[in-house]
Formats: C-alpha cells, sequence, structure tokens
C-alpha cells in the first residue's frame, strides 16, 4: 500500500517533469511528420509512417525512461527528500519498487499517447483501422517492455552513481543489448565461431538484455501476425529481467548510507 | 548599455551579412548529401550492428536515399549509375525483407543503368532472402527477355514465377518466351508449365487461353521436330525429301493428325512444313492466343 502511494506521488511528480514534455513533444512532431516524410519514397508509405512512428516512440520513450529514472533517485538523495519517506516505516526496497512503479506508469501514459498518434497517421494514411494487428498492438507493447527494462537500469545505475555517469551506463547497457541481438546471430553463424565465442554467447544470453526478443516492429511493419504465446512469453521475458534489476537496486539501495 | 536603435543595426547588418553569405553557399549546399561514389556509401553489415535496433529505419533512410538518386541521376541525364548497386545492397542488408526495394533495383539497374548483372545479383539476393515472392522472378524474366534478349533464360525466370506465384497468366508469358527461344527443351518446359497452370485455375477463360496455348506448343514442338529431320535429310541426301514418309526416323507423316487437329502439310519443292490449323511455326509471335481458325 505504502508502495503504491509513493508510485502514485513519483507518477504526479514525473507528470511535472519539463524534459518529458519536452521528448515527448519531440516524439509527436517526428511521427506527425511521417506522414510528409513518406511522400518523398514511391511506393512502400505504410512502412515509412510506421517505422518513423514506431522507432521515434522507442528512442524517445527510452530518452524519457533513462533521463527521468535517474533523476528521481539523484534528486531524492541530492535534495535528501527521501529522508522524510525513509524515516516512515517504508523499505527502501519498497521506496525503490514505488520509484520504478511509478516512473513505468508515465512510461506507459507516454506510450499510449504516442501509439494513439501514431494510430492516427497510419488511419490518415490508410483510411481505416485494417492496419491495427496483432503486430501494432506488439510493436508497442513490447517497446513498453523494453521501456521497463530500461527504466530498470536507470534506477539501479542512479542508486550507486552520480546522475551523469548513471546516464552513460544505462544507455550503454541497452545499447549493448540491441547490439549484441544482432552480433550474436553473425557469432553463431560463423564457420570459425569458436567454443570460446559461444559460450560467450550463451552468458551474455543470460546477463544482457536482448533487446531483439522484445522488438516486434518489423510486425508493424509488414503486418505480420504475432503469435500470442509469443508476445506473452516476450513480455515475460522482458518484465521479469527487469524485475531482476529493480531487486538489484533495491538490495543496493538498501546497502547504500544515504546520510 | 548599448542603446535599442544601436541592437535593432547590429541585427540589421548581421542578418544582411548571414544572408549574402547563405546565397553565396547555395551550390555548396545543393550538393550536400548527395551520393557520388559509392565508396562513401557504408557498409551494410556493420550499419546493421550499430543500428541499435532500428534497422528497419535505417533502411527507410537509405532507401528514399536511394529514389533520390535515381530521380537526380534521370534528371540529370548523366549515364552514372555507380551508386545503385550497392544502395539497394546496402538498404537490403539493413532490411532483408524488403521485397520492393529489390524490385525497384532490380529494374532501374536493367532498365535504366543497364547494367544487367548487377540487375540479376541484387533480384538474386532477393530471391534468396524471399523465395515466396513471385514479383523477383517475373522482373527477372523481363530484364532477360527485354533488356539482354535471352528469351531462354526470361522463359525460365517467367515459370518460377508461375509457379511461385501460382498465377496461370505467367504460364503463358513463359510459354511465349519458349516459343521464342525456340528449342525443344524450351517447349516441353512450356508444355509442363501449361499443364500445371490449368491445374490451378477454373476460370474458364483463362483455361481456354491455356489450352489454346497448350495446343499451340505441342504443335510447334512437333513442326520444329520435323522441321530438324527435313535439314538432316537435306544434308545427308543433298535434296529435300519427297514426302514427311520419307523421313526416317520421325513418328510424322502426312496422315499423322497434328496436335492442333489439323494434319501436316509439306512443300517437297521448299521442305516447308506447316500446320493445316495453325500454319507456319512463327515463334516470334508473341501476343494474346486469336481464337483458333476452322478446320479446313
Amino acid at each position: 500500500m505504502k508502495t503504491l502511494a509513493i508510485a502514485g506521488n513519483t507518477l504526479r511528480e514525473a507528470l511535472r517533469e519539463r524534459l518529458m514534455y519536452n521528448l515527448v513533444v519531440f516524439a509527436l512532431v517526428l511521427i506527425a511528420g511521417s506522414l510528409t516524410v513518406s511522400q518523398l519514397t514511391v511506393g512502400e508509405q505504410f512502412r515509412i509512417i510506421a517505422d518513423i512512428s514506431a522507432s521515434s516512440t522507442q528512442v524517445f520513450g527510452t530518452l524519457i525512461a533513462v533521463f527521468l529514472g535517474v533523476a528521481l533517485i539523484s534528486r531524492e538523495l541530492d535534495r535528501r527528500t527521501c529522508y522524510a519517506v525513509l524515516a516512515r516505516p517504508v523499505s527502501r526496497a519498497g521506496f525503490i519498487a514505488g520509484k520504478y512503479l511509478g516512473l513505468l506508469a508515465t512510461l506507459a501514459l507516454n506510450v499510449l499517447v504516442m501509439a494513439l498518434v501514431s494510430a492516427l497517421m497510419l488511419l490518415v494514411y490508410t483510411g481505416g483501422l485494417g492496419f491495427v494487428s496483432t503486430g501494432f498492438l506488439g510493436a508497442f507493447g513490447l517497446i513498453l517492455v523494453q521501456l521497463a527494462v530500461c527504466a530498470g537500469f536507470a534506477i539501479l545505475f542512479a542508486a550507486f552513481s552520480t546522475p551523469t555517469l548513471a546516464v552513460i551506463f544505462t544507455l550503454s547497457i541497452v545499447g549493448a543489448g540491441h547490439a549484441f541481438s544482432e552480433v550474436r546471430t553473425f557469432w553463431l553463424q560463423s564457420s570459425h565461431s569458436q567454443v570460446q565465442l559461444k559460450w560467450l554467447v550463451k552468458v551474455l544470453d543470460f546477463v544482457l538484455p536482448n533487446m531483439g526478443l522484445l522488438d516486434a516492429k518489423e510486425a508493424l511493419t509488414y503486418g505480420d501476425p504475432l503469435q500470442l504465446s509469443s508476445l506473452l512469453a516476450r513480455g515475460a521475458y522482458g518484465l521479469f529481467y527487469a524485475a531482476v534489476i529493480v531487486s538489484l537496486a533495491a538490495l543496493v539501495f538498501s546497502r547504500k548510507d544515504v546520510r | 548599455m548599448l542603446r535599442a536603435r544601436t541592437i535593432v543595426f547590429a541585427i540589421l547588418l548581421s542578418s544582411l551579412a548571414m544572408a549574402s553569405a547563405r546565397v553565396h553557399l547555395e551550390p555548396e549546399a545543393s550538393r550536400a548529401g548527395r551520393i557520388r561514389n559509392p565508396a562513401w556509401l557504408p557498409n551494410g553489415k556493420s550499419v546493421r550492428l550499430a543500428s541499435f535496433g532500428h534497422r528497419i529505419l535505417l533502411a527507410d533512410f537509405f532507401w528514399l536515399k536511394l529514389v533520390q538518386y535515381v530521380g537526380e541521376t534521370t534528371l540529370a541525364k548523366q549515364e552514372r549509375w555507380e551508386a545503385l548497386y550497392p544502395l539497394a545492397d546496402l538498404v537490403t542488408d539493413l532490411d532483408p525483407r524488403y521485397g520492393y526495394a529489390y524490385q525497384v533495383a532490380g529494374s532501374n539497374l536493367a532498365g535504366l543503368a543497364h547494367r544487367y548483372g548487377e540487375a540479376e545479383k541484387i533480384l538474386k539476393k532477393g530471391m534468396a532472402n524471399l523465395p515466396d515472392r513471385w514479383q523477383l522472378y517475373w522482373m527477372a524474366s523481363v530484364n532477360k527477355f527485354l533488356f539482354e534478349g535471352d528469351y531462354a533464360a526470361g522463359a525460365a525466370y517467367a515459370r518460377k514465377a508461375a509457379e511461385v506465384g501460382k498465377r496461370p497468366h505467367l504460364s503463358l508469358l513463359a510459354s511465349s518466351l519458349s516459343m521464342v527461344a525456340n528449342t525443344e527443351d524450351e517447349y516441353r518446359a512450356a508444355m509442363e508449365v501449361l499443364q500445371e497452370s490449368l491445374k490451378l485455375t477454373d476460370q474458364p477463360e483463362m483455361r481456354e487461353q491455356l489450352e489454346r496455348r497448350l495446343v499451340k506448343v505441342r504443335t510447334y514442338l512437333a513442326l520444329s521436330q520435323l522441321e530438324r529431320a527435313i535439314a538432316g535429310f537435306r544434308e545427308r541426301y543433298g535434296r529435300f525429301p519427297l514426302s514427311l514418309g520419307e523421313l526416317s526416323g520421325s513418328p510424322y507423316g502426312e496422315a499423322f493428325p497434328d496436335p492442333s487437329g489439323g494434319h501436316f502439310l509439306y512443300d517437297p519443292l521448299t521442305g516447308e512444313v506447316r500446320s493445316s490449323v495453325l500454319g507456319k511455326r512463327d515463334p516470334l509471335r508473341v501476343g494474346p492466343e486469336p481464337a483458333s481458325p476452322t478446320v479446313p
């Protein structure tokens, strides 16, 4: 209950952030602009609108998750506002979980707004709702799961380092997660692939977040139907991964000297 | 403290200087972003690794560059198309499912750039990545017969397009090209694809077209075999045979009914053989099938 109260408070606090609105406006302008950009191509307008919309949501959503996630924790520590909360019968883990859930709610609202504007653009172009498929819903749903993982890392790093370093660490690990999902295929397919490399892939499979598994933008582009079981498995992978990271953040924050 | 009038004057002066510099820089601004040399393009696999989950968006970006490049090169009436294949290769490295990119690149590399090897290469890459996209085989067929004059290869691609796309009308194109290629193997391949297409369609008009074409191909195959036998006879004996019955080793004679429902007519003076229904073998006629004439 206390955790939910912290989450609600975090949501209200996040909705007052000017930085978030700047990023959301940028994303919305890009999504709306995709209709104009699509006029530059010969055929394939739909995919241009869909790709720009989904990628804008993902990029700006990631930036919001990282900057907001880091700011929510580091500001509490810098301004010592967390003392007032922690002085009450609230566990530190509960505090972190509340912060994380509040951030997640903020991200969900952002993704919803961006998905609605994307749908509007596609509606204007296609003149119907035929594009609303499991691909569309899956793409935006999995973007939210990706953002949940990003937010987890942002809170983890913010719990033990400076804001600047936390942003750098989070963006690096998210970037590594994306790059690894591409690289692993090449590594595993390579005929020169050595045994050590395959072991490295196996280890990294569990250490790094495989962002490729949480990416269904291609299904949106090509209107591929997504199996509900696959979607649920991917969602579960991402959410449990985020749960591990947030638990680590809670552990780190519990041992942190906040004096 | 500076007076407002001085500040306004400074703004106007700076604006004037900036505008004149901008006008002066127009040629450079117009050149920016143009692809002049394919060496400027990055490697597709490297870009893919560095795309951080946005490879499809990057494919779109380079696709727009490709469209721009084709437009600019066409408008400038330049014969420099070096970057078209590398651009298409880059786009399809980033998104191997970008079927339309293979098609457009394959078509323009052959039709506009006359770079037939590169056209076939990008279309083959598409066929490997999207084996079910019949348009790629059809495009390769068009390039082969229209630009390269290779009717046998064109027919082979058209047959594949008909088979992959399950499009019976493409087997009509394939059989036309086989007849132009004018070899017995091609006639047999054409008969096979027409028979397969007949199994796929239940539209009466299409079935009629296919059946009429099948009869034509069978008749042409028979005529081709007869012509070859007559030429062999002439080479051996120094004269034309007096009748088709004189041809040893040929299954056909004057009394043998030709596949079109008539019989073969033979002129021993010229060595010319023709069908009483379809006339002379005329492999260059590739238009729509005319209705069968009545048997004389």
